[in-house]
């Protein structure tokens, strides 16, 4: 941890706070793997997929209330920054033809003793990605409406991760 | 062969270890971690019609399933500082917790065995990132009654108490000691202690 309580041996910290706190990785998708063969279980993949996607579109609402991109300029502007700050690194954008694709081979919840499931778990970053964007147009609206659907998930075994964005 | 005592060696690799694999680890912002966290509970409390009781014991029961990835994942490496001796279990932890969270824990400490409560491992945590601004969200009320801790013992920290269960069992056995693990988190802030602390009771294993 990189927050010094100021000679304080506690705090309860407050979100803004988090914010500048670096964690081990491993703790989230390793519980998050287990939540999602849960739902699977109970209420099948339909159902899963659209809770994962409602799941990123509240952990997008929630970093909102505390953060804002320095950039609000392009979508890929806004990807690559959320990913530096939330994730520590840099990932790949690539903009073919109407669709932008992000491509990630470290996706923070595909865990990679996880590759046979018929779950995308990483639609959970395509649901937040497409409401990080769409909630920052009230800030630039210029920027377009955007969809994503995620097309490779290294859930299902594949190399790497990769969101499609669609502009509406 | 697990070693019978750990000795000044075995604490200094322990000392330096945790930082090598801490700086190695993929790191994540502590907001998106909390966040996360709330979101995994919620999809659990809905799933059980927003009880949080039930949610949290669900929550502890997927704790001890991750706990295997865990020891999977990190603690392979932990053989080197594994002894045989009760004693050496909070240099043991206190590696374990940094490697796994980034975090100090204060104090680490082994009480000895009082009435009817075995020997037991008591740390507390000094930023406890998982509860952050959970107060100021009222999305789900998080408090004592709600999660039902005067019958259940179960906290927000319910998950991480499943995970350090089979985390500590796992070197338990490897080591051959006898004992049943069960852990708590006996502080938590959202019930209103002012740190989180959490206890591990070591309970003979009955022949």
């Amino acid at each position: 941890m990189e927050l010094f309580t100021g000679g304080k041996p506690f705090i309860e910290l407050t979100r803004d706070e988090l914010l500048k706190i670096k964690n081990q990785e491993a703790f989230i998708p390793i519980i998050y793997s287990e939540i999602v063969v849960l739902l699977k279980n109970k209420y099948g993949n339909d159902y899963t997929l659209q809770r994962l996607r409602k799941m990123g579109h509240m952990l997008a609402d929630g970093i909102l209330k505390h953060w804002t991109p320095h950039k609000i300029r392009s979508v890929q502007d806004i990807i690559e920054e959320t990913y530096q700050v939330f994730l520590y690194r840099g990932l790949k954008t690539k903009k073919v033809l109407d669709k932008i694709y992000v491509r990630d081979e470290n996706c923070p919840v595909c865990y990679f003793n996880v590759s046979d499931s018929d779950i995308p778990f990483c639609i959970v970053i395509s649901g937040l990605i497409e409401r990080i964007i769409n909630n920052l147009r009230k800030y630039n609206p210029k920027l377009p409406e955007i969809s994503v659907d995620n097309i490779s998930s290294r859930s299902m075994g594949k190399d790497l991760c990769i969101h499609a964005i669609s502009f509406k | 062969m697990p070693k019978e005592k750990l000795g000044f060696f075995g604490k200094l690799l322990a000392k330096i270890g945790k930082h090598f694999y801490w700086w190695k680890a993929r790191k994540m912002n502590g907001l998106l971690m909390a966040l996360d966290m709330l979101e995994c509970v919620r999809i659990i409390y809905e799933y059980h019609d927003n009880d949080l009781s039930a949610a949290l014991q669900t929550f502890k029961e997927l704790g001890r399933h991750a706990g295997e990835a865990v020891i999977y994942e990190f603690l392979d490496a932990g053989k080197r500082i594994f002894s045989k001796r009760l004693e050496d279990f909070p240099v043991i932890l206190e590696s374990a917790w940094y490697i796994f969270m980034g975090d100090h824990i204060a104090g680490a400490e082994l009480l000895p065995a009082e009435g009817e409560l075995p020997q037991r491992l008591v740390w507390r945590v000094e930023k406890c990132v998982f509860c952050g601004g959970l107060k100021q969200d009222d999305s789900i009320i998080v408090n004592r009654e709600t999660m039902g801790y005067d019958k259940t013992r179960l906290t927000w920290g319910s998950t991480v108490c499943g995970v350090m269960e089979t985390a500590l069992q796992s070197i338990l056995d490897y080591v051959e000691l006898p004992y049943d693990i069960a852990v708590e988190e006996t502080g938590c802030i959202m019930k209103g202690d002012p740190f989180s602390e959490y206890t591990a009771y070591f309970w003979p294993k009955q022949a």
